[in-house]
C-alpha cells in the first residue's frame, strides 16, 4: 500500500500532481467568489466566513486584512500549485516518458521526492491559514518593508508570512529537483529515432520549462532566504534606515526594497513563461490533430519557445517601471518586452495557419484549444499597453493588469489544462469524459470568462487600483458599481459551472464509455499503448521512431496519419 | 559510459546549473547592496579561511583518485573551520551587511558541502558508477564555487 | 459554427466596450493629453490586431464546415518571416513612440522656478511639506515623528530653518506652474496616484524620488494609493487641490500666518 502511495511510476506521479493542482485550484477558486463577493457586499454579513474565520470575519462582515490574505493565498495557490504543477507536473510527468519512448523518467525516486516536497509545501502554505494571525497580507508578490517587518505592519506579517516562505522555499526546491529530472530524460532518453526535431512540441513545451525552471527558482530561493534573514537575522538586504511602525523606530538601515523587487521578478517573469509553454505545446498539437493537418511551421513553433525562454529573463524590470529604479532601465526593458512580444504573435499565426484549410473535429479539447487561441490573443494583445512605461504611468497596478494577467494566465493557460484533460484523459483512464456535459461546461466557461476579465480592463481605464479591499472611499468608484457588480455575478456563474467539469471527470473515471487505444486518431506515441499503459509503458517492447510528430493529411498515405512509429515503405 | 552513469552526469551538471544560479544571485545581491547604502565595512576575514581552502582543494585531489572515505574527512575538517571562522569573525549575522553577505554566502555554501560529504560517504559504502560520477561533479562544482566566493569576500573588502 | 460566431460576438462586445465611453477623466495638464494620443494609438494598434485575429480564428472555424479533407502543409518560410518582421516593427515603434512621454516626465530637467512640495506616504496617510518663504526644508529626525501631535515627517524642532515649513493633509498647487514633488516614505511601499494627472509613482522608504508635474485645469482630484501597502490600502486618500494662482497665494499667506500664530510663545 505504502508503495503505491509512495510509487515512483511516473504515471502515478502524474496523476498525484494533476490532483494536487485539482484540489488547489478548487480552494483558489473559492477564494476568489469570497473575494468577488465581499468587493460587491463588502457590508453584508455572510454566516459562512464567520465560521471560517472567527476573528477576520466576526460578525460575518470580511476585515479588510481578511480580504487581502484571502487574495494573497489565491495568487499564490493559483500561480504555484497550479499553473506551475498541473501542466508541467501533472501532464509533463505522465506523458513526457510516453511521447518519447521511454518507459519512465530519468531519476523515478527523485520524481517522488519533488512531488512529495510539493505537497508538503501545500500543507505549510495551507497552513498559515490556521497559525496566529491568519495568512499573510502582503499579495503573491510580498514586497518588503511590507513582508520584512513582521506583524508590526499587519496581521498574518508574523507567522502566515514565514509559513508562505518555508512553503516558497520547499516548493522552489521540488521544482529545481523537477526540472533535473525532465532535462535529463528529455535529453538521454528518447528511443531511437527520436530527434529532437520529431520530438511533439508538448515535449518541447515541457524540456523549454524545465530550463527556466531550474535557473528561475534557483533566484527566488535566494530572495526568500535574504528575506528570511531580514525577518529574524537582524540584517538589511531590503530594509532601508528611517522606518517607523507602530511609534517604533526599527534599527535596520542601508537596503534596499527594490532588490527584493528585481531579485523576485527576475525569477517572476520567466515563471509566467513557466506556466504558459506547457499549454502551448500542448495546444499546437490538439490544434493539428483536429484539423487533420501537421502543426505550421514546426520548426519555427521550437524557435520561438526557446526565444520566449530566453528573451523572458530578460525583461523583468517591466514589472518595474513605476518602482524608482533608473528610468534608463524602463527604457531599456520596454524595448525588450516588445521584442519578446514578436515569438508569442509567431505562434500565433501559426495556430491560425494549421487551422487554415483543415477538416475541424470541434471534440470539447478542441474546442478549448480554440478558445485558448482567442484568449491567448486578448491577454497577450494588452501588454502592448502595459510594456510601454508612459502606459504604465496610469495603468500600473490598477484593474487593467489583473484582467491582462488573469486572461492570460488565469483563463488561457487553464483553458490549456482543460483541452489536456478531455484530450488525455482516454489515455490515463480508458474512458471517454461526457462530450456534452464538456460542451456545456465549455460554451459558459468561454463566455463568462470574457465577462469577468474584459469588463476589468475599462475599471483600469477608470484609474481603478487593485488590491483594494472595498471601493467605498473613493468618488472615482462609485461610477464602477455596474461593472464590479457585473464581474461577481459572472464569475459566480463560471465557479459553479467548474463542478460540472469536476462531475464529469470523477464519473467519466467509472462510467465513462470505453475508449479506443487511439480515439482522437493521433500520431504520438502515447497513443501507441493500451490505456492506461502498463507500468513500463511499452511492455519492454524498444520503441523505434520513423516520422515527425504531425504527419496529417500527408499526399499518398494511406490514412489521414501516419503514426511515429509506422515503419517506412522503401 | 554505462547508461546510468550518463544520467548522473547529466543530472549532476544540470543540478551545479542551478546551484550556480543561486550564488550567482546572491552574489550580485551582494554587488548591488556594498554599493548602496552607505554602510559597507573592509572585513577582516579569518585567516582560517585559507587553511579551510586548502582542505577543500586537497579534497577535490583526493575525489579524483576515487578515495571517497578521505574526501569526506576533508570536507568535514572544511566545514569544521568553517564553523571555527564563523567563531572568530568577531561579528554576528546583525552586524552590518558585509558581515551578513560573510555568513549567508559561507552558510549556503557550507550547507551544500555538508549534503557533498553525505554523497562522499555514501560513495565511500557503496559507490555505483551514477552515484560516483553524481558525486564527483557536485563535490568539483562546490569547489570552484568556493573559489569564487573568498574571490568575491576578497574583493568586497577593497 | 456556433463557436464561430461566439468568437466574433465576443471581439465585438469586446471592442464596443473599450468605445463605449471615454472611461478616463479629463486630462488636466499637456502630459496627460499626450498620454492620451499616444492610448488612441496603442488601441488601435492593440485593436485592430484583435479584431482581425479574432476575425481570423471566427471564419477560419467557419470556413472548415464545408471542408471534405484538409490539405496538407509544409508551412510557408516567407510568410513566417514577413509576419516577424511586421509584428516586430510595429510594437517597437510602439514603445518607441511612447518613450518620448516618459522621458518628458522622468528625463526632463526641472525648470529653476519649479514649486517644490514633499510628500509624506505612511501607513495609512498623506501629508505635504511646504519649505515656506525661505525655500529651505528643516532638517527631519525620525525619532521625532509622532502622529498625534502632528509632525508626521519627523521634523526636527531644534531646528529653526523648518518653523516657516507648512504641513498639510491635502496637495495644493497653483494652476500652470511646475511643481517638483518629492516622495518620501517612512514604513512600507505607497505609490502617489492622481488619474486626472496620468502620472504614478512608487514611494519607496530610503529613496527620495522626485514626481514632476503641472496641473493647468483648477479643481480637486483625488490621489489614490496604488501599491499594496497593509490592511489600510483602500482608505489610503488624499485630494490634489490644483487653485489659480492668487488663490494658492492667498492661502500659502493665511498658512504661514497660523503658523507663526502658533509659534508665538
Amino acid at each position: 500500500m505504502l508503495g503505491r502511495i509512495f510509487s515512483t511510476d511516473h504515471k502515478v506521479i502524474g496523476k498525484q500532481y494533476f490532483f494536487l493542482a485539482l484540489f488547489s485550484v478548487l480552494v483558489g477558486v473559492v477564494l476568489s467568489v469570497f473575494m468577488r463577493l465581499h468587493l460587491i457586499y463588502p457590508d453584508m454579513k455572510v454566516r459562512l466566513f464567520e465560521l471560517l474565520w472567527p476573528t477576520g470575519a466576526a460578525g460575518g462582515i470580511m476585515t479588510p486584512e481578511l480580504y487581502l490574505s484571502i487574495m494573497t493565498m489565491h495568487g499564490t495557490l493559483m500561480v504555484f500549485f497550479v499553473l506551475t504543477t498541473a501542466p508541467q507536473g501533472g501532464f509533463g510527468n505522465y506523458f513526457l516518458p510516453l511521447q518519447i519512448g521511454a518507459a519512465d523518467m530519468a531519476f523515478p525516486r527523485l520524481n517522488a521526492l519533488s512531488f512529495w516536497t510539493t505537497f508538503a509545501a501545500l500543507l505549510v502554505l495551507l497552513g498559515a491559514f490556521f497559525v496566529p494571525g491568519g495568512a499573510p497580507l502582503g499579495g503573491w508578490t510580498a514586497y518588503p518593508p511590507l513582508s520584512a517587518v513582521g506583524e508590526v505592519a499587519g496581521p498574518g506579517q508574523g507567522d502566515g508570512m514565514d509559513m508562505w516562505i518555508l512553503s516558497i522555499a520547499l516548493f522552489s526546491i521540488a521544482s529545481l529537483l523537477n526540472s533535473i529530472n525532465f532535462i535529463t530524460t528529455v535529453l538521454e532518453l528518447r528511443a531511437p529515432g527520436m530527434t529532437l526535431m520529431r520530438m511533439p512540441l508538448t515535449v518541447w513545451g515541457w524540456f523549454t520549462t524545465a530550463i527556466i525552471s531550474l535557473l528561475a527558482f534557483a533566484v527566488l530561493l535566494a530572495a526568500g532566504l535574504l528575506l528570511l534573514l531580514d525577518r529574524w537575522g537582524g540584517t538589511s538586504f531590503f530594509l532601508p534606515s528611517g522606518l517607523v511602525l507602530s511609534d517604533r523606530v526599527l534599527n535596520h538601515s542601508g537596503g534596499s526594497p527594490i532588490l527584493w523587487q528585481h531579485l523576485f521578478w527576475f525569477f517572476g517573469h520567466p515563471e509566467v513563461y513557466i506556466a504558459i509553454l506547457p499549454g502551448m505545446g500542448l495546444i499546437s498539437t490538439i490544434l493539428s490533430v483536429n484539423s487533420r493537418r501537421p502543426v505550421f511551421g514546426y520548426k519555427a513553433m521550437v524557435g520561438a519557445m526557446l526565444v520566449i525562454a530566453f528573451l523572458g529573463f530578460a525583461v523583468w524590470g517591466h514589472h518595474m517601471f513605476i518602482s524608482g529604479m533608473s528610468p534608463y532601465s524602463s527604457i531599456a526593458f520596454s524595448v525588450l518586452t516588445m521584442t519578446v512580444g514578436v515569438p508569442s504573435a509567431i505562434k500565433t499565426f501559426n495556430w491560425l495557419g494549421t487551422l487554415w484549410g483543415g477538416k475541424l473535429r470541434l471534440n470539447v479539447a478542441m474546442l478549448f484549444a480554440l478558445g485558448f487561441v482567442s484568449l491567448f490573443v486578448a491577454g497577450g494583445i494588452t501588454g502592448i499597453f502595459l510594456g510601454q512605461p508612459a502606459m504604465d504611468l496610469y495603468l500600473h497596478d490598477t484593474y487593467f493588469v489583473v484582467g491582462h494577467f488573469h486572461l492570460i494566465m488565469g483563463v488561457a493557460a487553464v483553458f490549456a489544462m482543460f483541452a489536456g484533460t478531455y484530450y488525455w484523459f482516454p489515455k490515463m483512464y480508458g474512458r471517454m469524459m461526457n462530450e456534452t456535459i464538456g460542451k456545456i461546461h465549455f460554451y459558459i466557461t468561454f463566455l463568462g470568462v470574457y465577462g469577468i476579465f474584459v469588463p476589468m480592463h475599462v475599471a483600469g481605464f477608470a484609474g481603478n487600483p487593485r488590491r483594494y479591499s472595498d471601493f467605498k472611499e473613493f468618488e472615482f468608484l462609485a461610477d464602477l458599481t455596474r461593472v464590479h457588480t457585473f464581474i461577481s455575478h459572472t464569475s459566480f456563474t463560471v465557479a459553479a459551472v467548474q463542478l460540472l467539469f469536476v462531475f464529469n471527470l470523477f464519473w467519466s473515471m467509472w462510467r465513462g464509455a470505453r475508449a479506443a487505444v487511439n480515439p482522437w486518431e493521433a500520431t504520438t506515441l502515447e497513443w501507441t499503448v493500451p490505456s492506461p499503459p502498463p507500468h513500463d509503458n511499452f511492455g519492454g517492447a524498444e520503441v523505434m521512431v520513423h516520422h515527425g510528430p504531425y504527419e496529417y493529411s500527408v499526399p499518398g498515405a494511406a490514412s489521414d496519419r501516419v503514426m511515429q512509429t509506422e515503419e517506412k515503405r522503401s | 559510459m554505462r547508461a546510468s552513469a550518463r544520467l548522473a552526469t547529466t543530472g549532476a551538471w544540470l543540478a551545479s546549473g542551478s546551484i550556480l544560479t543561486l550564488f550567482s544571485a546572491l552574489a550580485s545581491a551582494l554587488v548591488i547592496r556594498r554599493g548602496i547604502g552607505g554602510d559597507w565595512t573592509a572585513l577582516a576575514l579569518p585567516g582560517v579561511l585559507w587553511l579551510n581552502t586548502a582542505l577543500l582543494a586537497a579534497s577535490g585531489v583526493v575525489v579524483e583518485l576515487r578515495h571517497w572515505g578521505w574526501a569526506a574527512a576533508l570536507g568535514a575538517a572544511f566545514l569544521a573551520g568553517q564553523a571555527w571562522a564563523w567563531q572568530t569573525l568577531g561579528l554576528g549575522l546583525a552586524g552590518g551587511p558585509a558581515a551578513a553577505f560573510f555568513f549567508l554566502l559561507t552558510g549556503v555554501h557550507g550547507a551544500h558541502v555538508a549534503g557533498g560529504v553525505a554523497g562522499l560517504i555514501w560513495n565511500h559504502w557503496r559507490a555505483t558508477p551514477g552515484s560516483a560520477a553524481a558525486v564527483r561533479i557536485y563535490w568539483h562544482t562546490l569547489g570552484a564555487i568556493w573559489m569564487v566566493v573568498l574571490c568575491l569576500l576578497l574583493w568586497a573588502k577593497s | 459554427m456556433l463557436l464561430g460566431i461566439l468568437i466574433w460576438a465576443l471581439a465585438l462586445v469586446t471592442a464596443g466596450l473599450f468605445l463605449a465611453r471615454n472611461w478616463f477623466p479629463p486630462a488636466i495638464n499637456e502630459h496627460a493629453r499626450m498620454f492620451d494620443s499616444q492610448f488612441q494609438v496603442t488601441l488601435l494598434l492593440t485593436g485592430g490586431i484583435f479584431l482581425l485575429a479574432q476575425a481570423a480564428l471566427g471564419f477560419v472555424i467557419l470556413r472548415a464546415r464545408k471542408r471534405e479533407k484538409a490539405t496538407h502543409s509544409e508551412g510557408n518560410n516567407r510568410m513566417e518571416v514577413v509576419w516577424t518582421v511586421a509584428t516586430a516593427v510595429l510594437f517597437v515603434a510602439a514603445a518607441a513612440m511612447s518613450t518620448r512621454i516618459f522621458a518628458g516626465v522622468h528625463l526632463a530637467p526641472v525648470p529653476k522656478d519649479a514649486l517644490r512640495v514633499e510628500a509624506l506616504a505612511k501607513q495609512f496617510s498623506w501629508s505635504f511639506r511646504y519649505p515656506g518663504p525661505d525655500g529651505k526644508y528643516g532638517r527631519l529626525d525620525v525619532k521625532q515623528v509622532n502622529d498625534a501631535s502632528g509632525n508626521p515627517f519627523g521634523k526636527d524642532a531644534d531646528d529653526p530653518v523648518g518653523n516657516d515649513d507648512i504641513v498639510t493633509a491635502a496637495l495644493r498647487v497653483p494652476a500652470g506652474k511646475d511643481v517638483e514633488l518629492m516622495l518620501r516614505g517612512r514604513d512600507v511601499i505607497h505609490n502617489f496616484f492622481v488619474r486626472e494627472l496620468r502620472l504614478k509613482q512608487d514611494v519607496v522608504p530610503g529613496m527620495l524620488i522626485p514626481l514632476r508635474f503641472r496641473a493647468d485645469v483648477p479643481g480637486t482630484y483625488e490621489v489614490a494609493c496604488s501599491e499594496l501597502c497593509g490592511l489600510g490600502h483602500h482608505l489610503m486618500r488624499t485630494v490634489l487641490i490644483v487653485m489659480p494662482p492668487e488663490e494658492f497665494a492667498a492661502w500659502e499667506r493665511d498658512a504661514l500666518d497660523q503658523l507663526k500664530q502658533a509659534q508665538a510663545p
